[in-house]
């Protein structure tokens, strides 16, 4: 009788034992996502540059009145008066391009080159100068927010062509940049030659990409959301220059002094023109008429001393208005 | 019973030596009620002498059936328990029996032993899977409390920072105790460790460059809110995820049907073992052999019972609490996405549109999470924090952006409501948390009892069945 229960006992032990102690199970991993396609912008498939269409002079806008009607006294049914029944001008700008349109972190409040232009135009057209609202636009924004008219212009760097000519209407020229080129400083990238085999970042939508495909096609394109995206993955190590206008290239370097701007002819010419719907053209005409007083008064130089001046040095002549269409 | 067994007795010698006139293949059946009536002295009380002198056997000898397999030999078919002894049949099915019991015995408690570790295992992927949402909850408030400080001009104010501050403490303690607590979320929780800390690397670089005054800070903050929720947050949910499957997996595990299958078949052997004792020794019943199943249909019983109520209990919280966590978990992540991506929707000044539409998106599967965990109470304290929301939305669109910001900073409505939420959420997740877990442990004690109980009356079985065959085999000693 004992013997059994004893030959019993000790497998039922031992397994008891083993049941306790050793029965963590090993699950299967946990399965990672997958992370998302790429953390940084991936180079764009260089698209062959399509012809850009001709157009006789982009730079002529539509001819201004002699003086605008004042604040309270737009003509009805015009664009300004329908403006000026809502109380408050609607602008697209950039809140991130230093010195032409950032946010303040400190107060806040955007401000800056193409900022200036916009509350010219709000007092003009409301008679006070804080009667806008600003919309937070990227650049590959501008012309779709135009054209489904949800702002009323936008003052956001951009360059005057005849590809944007036929979607929507610009103001006169209020400045001309040209495209250069960013780099560290001592990384042996002293003119655009040295970018051959590079990665360069632009934003995306941009002329500054479109040109520098066509212009340094051995470097390497990387497309970013914005100058300060391109900024960021410069900073990272992630591309080796940035490009785009000279007064954008400008406040960058304001925020890291680690790059600089190449000396350089400019890859090309950037009129910058305040974007319009192309159906809105008394407001072109009207804004136009702001643009050549701001220049008849000095506004315009004043401007350009507070935000420019310290990076791109002293003035340039005012870029002349021209008109015709 | 033992004084009839002297009939029985000289059965075995016989069988030894001529298998048999009782197991006559052709009538079996018939065999033990015939020699059951007539009186014992049968066949022994014939003198050898006599049955020599019979020339014409009026029967063929009783040969047992044999086939030939090759030539010159030959072997015996037709059941074996007819060709053995008593003794040898005894002790047979002595060892059959025990052996049997005690498989029985240790099928039913290794599997309320697992069963019970299964429970324990399901209350650690029950913490684990709290761990994990805690993580994330972490996370997405210390990007709201980013966001939002963003959005103030100025400096941020330093209570908001601590919390910044304490809540990225938080998920990286977290982080550590969940890598441990779980080695198959590991990989998982190192995609979230690495992001977390380039989250806080980014974060610290916004407000460098913030106090400079450089826009760029602002798009470092903004590329770090978009990848925690692009890498992070995809990865806490994995791992919830899986945590809630081992959860459901490890509760589900008891098998009421191994336990009852055991015992049916433990249960038919012993009876085979009765029949086949019944035959031999014209007993209708062997007591130990009847206890015996009486005790393995207990503690099948037992088990199976046992088995039985967790189940259901687990059911139950599966259904309530458990469901209530996961939900609320839910809720309270959601919640604080919500709160980020209205920052951002105001950050994006006018062309917020896609943070919105998330925005609308997250607040409905908090909505839905809250009424999913039958919380009026929370869901009421929510609505307050959407028209809060909804407050914002129509300054902003009615282009007072300034206002907007207000409300949606510091004290605003926006705040206060989302806080009020948060802080009345804690203590119900809390509380079901410790419900779930405990209850899941709670399962393990009555389960380890039952195996105990089990155990014992396996045991009890066993002595039974061998008390009750120890008696037929000590009539041969």
């Amino acid at each position: 009788m004992n013997r059994p229960a004893r030959r019993r006992g000790r497998p039922a032990a031992i397994l008891l034992a083993l049941l306790l102690t050793a029965c963590a199970p090993a699950y299967a991993p946990t399965p990672v996502p997958a992370p998302p396609a790429s953390p940084t912008p991936t180079p764009v498939p260089s698209t062959s540059p399509r012809s850009a269409p001709d157009c006789e002079d982009p730079l002529a806008s539509y001819a201004p009145p002699r003086s605008n009607p004042e604040p309270g006294e737009m003509p009805a049914g015009s664009t300004m008066a329908e403006i000026a029944a809502r109380g408050r001008l609607v602008a697209g700008v950039s809140a991130d391009t230093y010195l032409m349109g950032s946010r303040n972190p400190t107060t806040g409040e955007i401000e800056g080159f193409d900022i200036d232009l916009v509350k010219a135009v709000a007092e003009a057209l409301l008679g006070e100068e804080d009667a806008y609202e600003l919309r937070v636009i990227t650049a590959a924004e501008r012309i779709p927010v135009l054209e489904s008219g949800e702002v009323d212009l936008v003052a956001r760097n951009m360059t005057i062509t005849c590809e944007r000519w036929e979607s929507i209407a610009f103001s006169a020229e209020y400045y001309r940049s040209g495209q250069k080129v960013l780099a560290r400083t001592s990384s042996g990238i002293a003119s655009p030659d040295d970018l051959a085999g590079r990665r360069v970042c632009a934003p995306e939508g941009t002329s500054s990409l479109e040109r520098l495909r066509t212009e340094l096609p051995e470097a390497e394109a990387v497309a970013a959301a914005n100058h300060t995206g391109c900024l960021i993955l410069f900073q990272s190590g992630e591309v080796d220059a940035i490009t785009g206008d000279d007064t954008v290239l400008a406040g960058l370097v304001v925020q890291d002094p680690y790059a600089e701007v190449l000396d350089m002819e400019p890859l090309s010419a950037e009129p910058y023109g305040l974007g319009f719907n192309a159906e809105q053209t008394d407001l072109v005409a009207f804004t136009n008429r702001v643009l050549a007083d701001r220049i008849a008064d000095g506004s315009w130089e004043d401007s350009y001393d507070r935000w420019l001046r310290p990076s791109l040095g002293e003035a340039p002549d005012p870029p002349d208005q021209v008109y015709g269409r | 019973m033992s004084q009839h067994q002297p009939s029985a007795r000289p059965t075995p010698r016989r069988a030894a030596t001529a298998p048999t006139a009782p197991g006559s293949p052709t009538a079996p059946t018939t065999v033990p009620s015939t020699r059951a009536v007539p009186p014992p002295p049968a066949l022994t009380s014939v003198p050898d002498y006599l049955q020599q002198r019979v020339a014409f056997p009026s029967r063929p000898a009783p040969v047992p059936p044999r086939v030939i397999t090759e030539p010159g030999r030959t072997r015996g078919v037709g059941s074996r328990l007819q060709t053995i002894s008593s003794p040898r049949l005894v002790v047979a099915l002595m060892t059959l029996c025990t052996t049997v019991v005690l498989l029985f015995g240790l099928t039913v408690a290794t599997v309320l032993v697992q069963t019970a570790g299964a429970m324990q295992r399901a209350g650690h992927n029950a913490e684990q899977l709290v761990r994990v949402q805690n993580i994330e909850s972490q996370l997405l408030r210390a990007d709201a409390l980013a966001t939002n400080a963003f959005l103030v001009a100025g400096l941020e104010d330093a209570g908001s920072r601590r919390q910044f501050d304490e809540a990225l403490a938080d998920a990286s303690t977290l982080l550590v105790e969940a890598g441990r607590a779980q080695p198959a979320d590991q990989e998982a929780l190192q995609v979230v460790a690495a992001e977390l800390t380039r989250y806080a690397a980014s974060a610290a670089q916004a407000r460098a460059n913030n106090r400079q005054g450089y826009p760029v800070g602002a798009s470092y903050l903004g590329q770090a809110s978009t990848r925690l929720r692009e890498t992070a947050v995809p990865a806490l949910e994995a791992a919830a995820r899986a945590n809630t499957g081992r959860l459901v997996a490890e509760a589900r595990s008891g098998s009421v049907l191994l336990v009852v299958v055991a015992g049916t078949s433990t249960l038919a052997v012993l009876a085979v073992a009765g029949i086949l004792l019944a035959r031999r020794f014209h007993r209708t019943f062997n007591l130990g052999l009847v206890a015996a199943a009486v005790l393995v249909l207990v503690a099948t019983a037992v088990a199976a019972g046992t088995l039985a109520a967790v189940s259901s209990r687990v059911d139950d919280l599966e259904r309530a609490e458990l469901s209530t966590v996961r939900h609320l978990s839910a809720a309270r992540a959601g919640a604080l996405d919500a709160k980020a991506l209205e920052s951002l929707t105001l950050v994006a000044r006018g062309s917020g549109g896609a943070f919105e539409e998330a925005w609308q998106q997250q607040a409905d599967a908090v909505a839905d999470a809250l009424e999913q965990a039958g919380t009026p109470d929370l869901a009421a304290a929510w609505q307050r924090h959407v028209e809060a929301h909804a407050g914002i939305r129509t300054l902003d669109d009615a282009g007072d952006w300034a206002a907007a910001v207000q409300a949606a900073t510091a004290d605003g409505p926006s705040n206060r409501t989302a806080q009020e939420f948060q802080d009345r959420l804690a203590p119900v997740l809390g509380g079901d948390v410790v419900q779930v877990v405990d209850r899941l442990g709670g399962q393990t004690l009555g389960l380890v009892i039952a195996a105990g109980l089990t155990g014992l009356l396996v045991l009890g079985a066993g002595t039974a069945v061998l008390a009750g065959l120890e008696q037929r085999r000590r009539e041969f000693l």
